[in-house]
């Protein structure tokens, strides 16, 4: 099961979209503001995080740029999830270094499609260039999931 | 003529050599002898005059007049010139009539009275008079103010009419004074070093602006055009003065006018900025304040929709409770936006009531339980129960639920929200008291401005609406709003509202 660290700092949405992602078979964990997140990210190494970024005591530019410079903790596919929506906000989310960038408000399927996409990537990602983890590189599978993002 | 015989030569030779008309009468006024100039000047053969009346070289109207005049003088037996102070005429052989002056000479000659009289044709010099006399009058009749004076004292040597009658000085007044004396604005230096241009050559004409002293005190601007002349041996500078009060006055409105029109523009200009703020602002907060609640609402009402088995009927009314939450979220601010809107174009209906304080308490901090973080508390005042207040509810509600609304949101988890109800001085006082970041020293004077966010808060989301709209609601109902804060520590908000009728 995939562990999915979810930073997010209004009570409501953190809430309801931990029970939609345990719903879809995640393992979710939960921080309400960046400096939590950081710790919860180095602690337990999930498989991906999901990240507002208007957020008290450490935003989540901050956030990226922390879990970034660690060596445990730069692999993890990042996704900024924004109330800022305009496309220049987007962009520098991107040029930051996160993965994907999903606004609010959003639907189901988006959310679990951006996840589902962003973990074939990490795992392909893994495969080139980690060998030691994995002699035979990518698999069939994993390019054919590639190729359909 | 038979007198003149034997002096003929002498008398021929004197009064030949003159360029005066000479016309000897004797007492009967009869013509007994001419010289050629006078001849000349009355149009006559020569000797044609001799033993002619002398009435025949004046005009007829002054015939009356003449053998007075000339009967008195004869009496009075004085040498005098004639026409001093009146206009003496002469008219020659062909009727042309010109102006002459004679200088009467009588004499005796052998027990004979007679008299010469020595003529001068003053056609030319009247003329120049009748010129001079013409500049007089334009001078002095002009409606610019005209000044002659003295190139080395300064001092006036002629001042036109229109000049005496704004300035209020009389010419006797004018003579003692100096251009100086009227320019309250130019010392005498500086009018040395104006007028020097004039005075070296190098300038024909200068024309400057400044300002004249009337005798009364007051004083008018004026355009001066200013030329070096001369009279006789003397330099004078001649002034020509227009008054230009007028012109200021005009230059003054349209400077006026222009800067009025400047400042409607600049007050339109920032009516448009403003709205174009609000607008923005507006946008943004649709972005960063709607989305958030907004994807609560929606991931809600997802589940809602997978959660339909009857044993799960608390999920549901989880996400029933969280949509409900949201939107009363999201109504409050737009009504917030709605109220700006309203207090902006003063279209506002207070409607002062009497209703029980804890009423509105009530419903304020049950609202607010909705937005409370893990573990935050809010503390509900003592002893309202009986309170009775006169205040427009609505206004009451909104700077009650603003304030606790952000005692919750810049408070931290299990942290409590003290709230406090006491009557001082006929005065109600509520106080929200928190334990949240606060707001620092420096900022604290920006607080209520409209759109502001403290630097502390601005990970938070906010409007920067609330304490605005909320003070000046309260001010408008003559009730007051007021804090103190720590940063790191907290804040009071207090909310005053003076009271007459109190339980």
């Amino acid at each position: 099961m995939k562990t999915i660290l979810l930073i997010e700092d209004d009570r409501a949405l953190r809430e309801n979209t931990e029970e939609l992602l345990e719903l879809s078979g995640y393992m979710v964990l939960t921080a309400p503001n960046g400096k939590l997140g950081i710790e919860l990210a180095k602690e337990k190494i999930p498989d991906l995080i999901i990240c507002d970024i208007m957020m008290p005591i450490i935003d989540g530019y901050g956030v990226l740029e922390n879990i970034s410079k660690d060596e445990k903790t730069k692999q993890i596919p990042f996704i900024f999830l924004s109330a800022k929506t305009e496309q220049k906000e987007i962009e520098k989310g991107i040029k930051l270094g996160a993965d994907d960038y999903l606004t609010k408000p959003f639907e189901e399927e988006d959310i679990i499609s951006t996840i589902e996409s962003q973990l074939a990537k990490a795992k392909l990602m893994t495969g080139k260039h980690d060998k030691t983890l994995n002699d035979h590189g990518v698999s069939e599978d994993e390019l054919q999931s590639l190729n359909e993002l | 003529m038979r007198v003149f015989k034997k002096n003929s030569n002498i008398f021929n030779l004197l009064s030949e050599g003159i360029s005066e008309g000479i016309i000897v009468v004797n007492t009967e006024k009869v013509i007994v002898a001419t010289n050629s100039s006078a001849m000349e000047m009355f149009g006559y053969e020569k000797d044609e005059l001799i033993g002619k009346h002398l009435d025949i070289l004046i005009p007829k109207r002054y015939h009356h007049n003449h053998d007075a005049h000339v009967e008195h003088f004869i009496a009075k037996s004085g040498k005098r010139q004639m026409g001093h102070d009146l206009d003496l005429f002469g008219i020659s052989k062909n009727g042309n009539e010109f102006p002459v002056e004679a200088g009467l000479n009588p004499f005796e000659l052998d027990g004979t009275t007679y008299v010469m009289a020595l003529i001068i044709d003053i056609t030319e010099r009247k003329q120049k008079e009748i010129e001079l006399s013409h500049w007089a009058r334009i001078f002095n009749e002009s409606l610019n103010e005209i000044y002659v004076f003295d190139a080395v004292t300064f001092k006036f040597v002629n001042v036109n009419k229109e000049a005496q009658r704004n300035l209020g000085y009389t010419m006797g007044e004018l003579v003692s004074m100096t251009p100086v004396n009227i320019k309250p604005k130019l010392s005498r230096r500086e009018f040395r070093e104006l007028i020097q241009p004039l005075l070296k050559g190098d300038l024909e004409k200068l024309k400057f602006e400044t300002i004249h002293g009337r005798k009364n005190g007051s004083s008018y601007p004026v355009e001066v055009h200013l030329q070096l002349s001369t009279i006789g041996e003397n330099k004078v500078f001649v002034a020509m003065i227009l008054d230009i009060t007028e012109r200021k006055n005009y230059t003054k409105k349209l400077e006026k006018t222009v800067d009025e029109r400047t400042k409607q523009l600049t007050e339109a200009l920032t009516v448009e900025k403003e709205l174009n703020e609000l607008k923005t602002r507006f946008l943004s907060l649709v972005s960063h304040e709607f989305k958030t609640p907004l994807s609560s609402i929606l991931t809600s009402i997802t589940l809602l929709g997978k959660y339909t088995q009857t044993e799960q009927q608390e999920k549901r009314d989880k996400h029933v409770f969280t949509i409900k939450k949201k939107v009363k979220y999201l109504d409050s601010i737009l009504n917030d936006f709605l109220s700006v809107e309203r207090l902006d174009s003063g279209k506002i209906n207070y409607k002062i009531e009497t209703f029980l304080l804890s009423k509105i308490v009530n419903e304020v901090i049950y609202d607010a339980n909705m937005l409370l973080k893990a573990g935050q508390k809010i503390r509900y005042p003592e002893n309202i129960d009986d309170i009775i207040i006169q205040f427009d509810e609505k206004t009451l509600v909104l700077a009650l639920s603003n304030l606790v609304h952000n005692a919750i949101k810049y408070s931290p988890e299990d942290s409590v929200i003290d709230v406090q109800v006491t009557i001082e001085e006929n005065k109600l006082l509520l106080k929200i008291i928190d334990e949240g970041i606060g707001i620092s020293e420096e900022e604290q004077k920006h607080i209520f401005n409209r759109y502001f966010r403290a630097e502390n808060a601005l990970l938070t989301q906010g409007t920067g609406i609330g304490l605005n709209i909320a003070k000046q609601h309260l001010e408008n109902l003559g009730a007051g709003l007021e804090f103190s804060s720590q940063l790191n520590k907290g804040s009071i908000f207090t909310v005053s509202i003076p009271q007459e009728h109190k339980t």
